[in-house]
């Protein structure tokens, strides 16, 4: 028998379908919370299983994984997988791609590539909180002055859309998604009620215009349709659903914040 | 003159937004400029209406990513993103929503179908540029 460590496409053999299906499951995961499309993962993992000769039948449901491989003499197995909420880190996800690759084309073994994904997986690459409240301020400001006007605005929106990328991003009181989105929104109403006088000129509706730019689902809507329309219907149909509950938390956070300071006109 | 500085500054906003989600800064710069082609499309066909302005700066979006993803051996999302994040109809989903929550419902109705009307020219504009590019790239 041939050592695991040694495995590549060509020597493969059935007694190791186990450790496969364990890569193939933890390689969707990876791609799926580092924010590769439902299609491409889809066929990346069918790859993987075709290069060492499985016919493989996978489906992805937004956040969980349905992997069944089987061998030429009809061994099959099958494993499903939770992979926990979506996000997007595109240096991981680009770096897991690659990785993928370079497996299917017969560069390095089973064994390597797992722990090569285990190894990008928990390493760090994010950047300094300096540089990522530049980026969201850079952002909030761009999108205010594009869509709405104004550079005292767009100056106001920079400075609020920092502090709630700041509040929600560093400061996790509850790992949920729609309080975060309830609270940012609570932020907002009550932030830009603040900055409208300390930065002369600026409009109540440009202020919160920029500032929810980093919060509204926009993305996860338009990526839903994608999916709808390249044939991923369900995992579509549930980010157009997730993206509402999410405008719905942001609206609703408004609406509350808006009443600590008597009520906002916009 | 104007249209230049708004598409520079759409370009330099979804350059930052890709940067908030941990692109190396290569790809930031890429997103950010396919983001200043998409806006100035977008506002230069704005004419012919919303829906299919949007759908002209998706496909462009689409078409520039899916070749400059090709060309540096990355997936094409990364980019993409950066290039349609000026296009998404958040803020205009957002207006609909909140018309629902302060009882303007037909004002909201409206407007949400705006947004999916333009979310969905944008899906549209980028599943039509993975085809074509397909297409392209198995002839070579």
């Amino acid at each position: 028998m041939i050592e695991y460590n040694n495995l590549t496409g060509d020597d493969f053999l059935a007694e190791d379908i186990g450790k496969t299906l364990d890569f193939m499951v933890d390689t969707a995961a990876a791609l799926m919370r580092t924010g590769s499309p439902t299609t491409r993962t889809e066929t990346w993992i069918s790859k993987i299983g075709n290069k060492l000769g499985f016919e493989v039948d996978i489906a992805i449901i937004y956040t969980v994984i349905y992997i069944t491989i089987r061998d030429s003499n009809g061994n099959a197995m099958t494993m499903t997988k939770r992979t926990g909420n979506l996000s997007s880190d595109f240096d991981k996800f680009i770096k897991i791609d690659a990785l993928v690759k370079k497996f299917v084309d017969g560069k390095v073994n089973l064994s390597d590539a797992h722990s090569q994904l285990k190894f990008i997986l928990s390493a760090d690459f994010s950047y300094p909180i300096f540089i990522r409240l530049i980026a969201a301020a850079l952002a909030c400001g761009g999108f205010e002055y594009i869509l709405v006007g104004g550079l005292m605005s767009a100056l106001a929106s920079m400075v609020l859309g920092a502090m709630v990328y700041a509040a929600t991003n560093y400061i996790r009181l509850l790992d949920n998604r729609f309080f975060q989105q309830f609270s940012s929104g609570v932020i907002i109403a009550i932030g830009s009620w603040i900055l409208m006088p300390i930065f002369k000129g600026s409009a109540l509706n440009g202020i919160i215009s920029g500032s929810i730019m980093l919060f509204v689902p926009g993305l996860l809507i338009t990526n839903g349709f994608s999916e709808i329309s390249q044939g991923s219907v369900i995992s579509g149909t549930i980010k157009e659903s997730e993206a509402l509950a999410l405008l719905v938390a942001l609206v609703f956070g408004i609406s509350a914040g808006s009443v600590f300071v008597g009520g906002l006109k916009f | 003159m104007n249209l230049i500085v708004q598409s520079l500054i759409a370009g330099l906003a979804s350059g930052s937004f890709t940067l908030l989600y941990n692109a190396r800064p290569l790809d930031a710069v890429l997103g950010g400029s396919i983001g200043f082609i998409g806006w100035l499309i977008y506002s230069l066909t704005l004419g012919y209406g919303m829906v299919a302005s949007t759908l002209l700066a998706a496909l462009a979006v689409g078409l520039i990513g899916r070749i400059l993803s090709r060309l540096r051996h990355i997936p094409s999302q990364p980019l993409i993103v950066g290039g349609i994040v000026v296009l998404v109809p958040g803020f205009m989903a957002f207006k609909a929503m909140n018309a629902f929550v302060i009882g303007n419902s037909t004002e909201g109705t409206t407007m949400m179908l705006n947004a999916f009307l333009v979310a969905a020219s944008i899906g549209t504009g980028l599943v039509v540029a993975v085809a074509i590019t397909a297409i392209i790239f198995r002839k070579k």
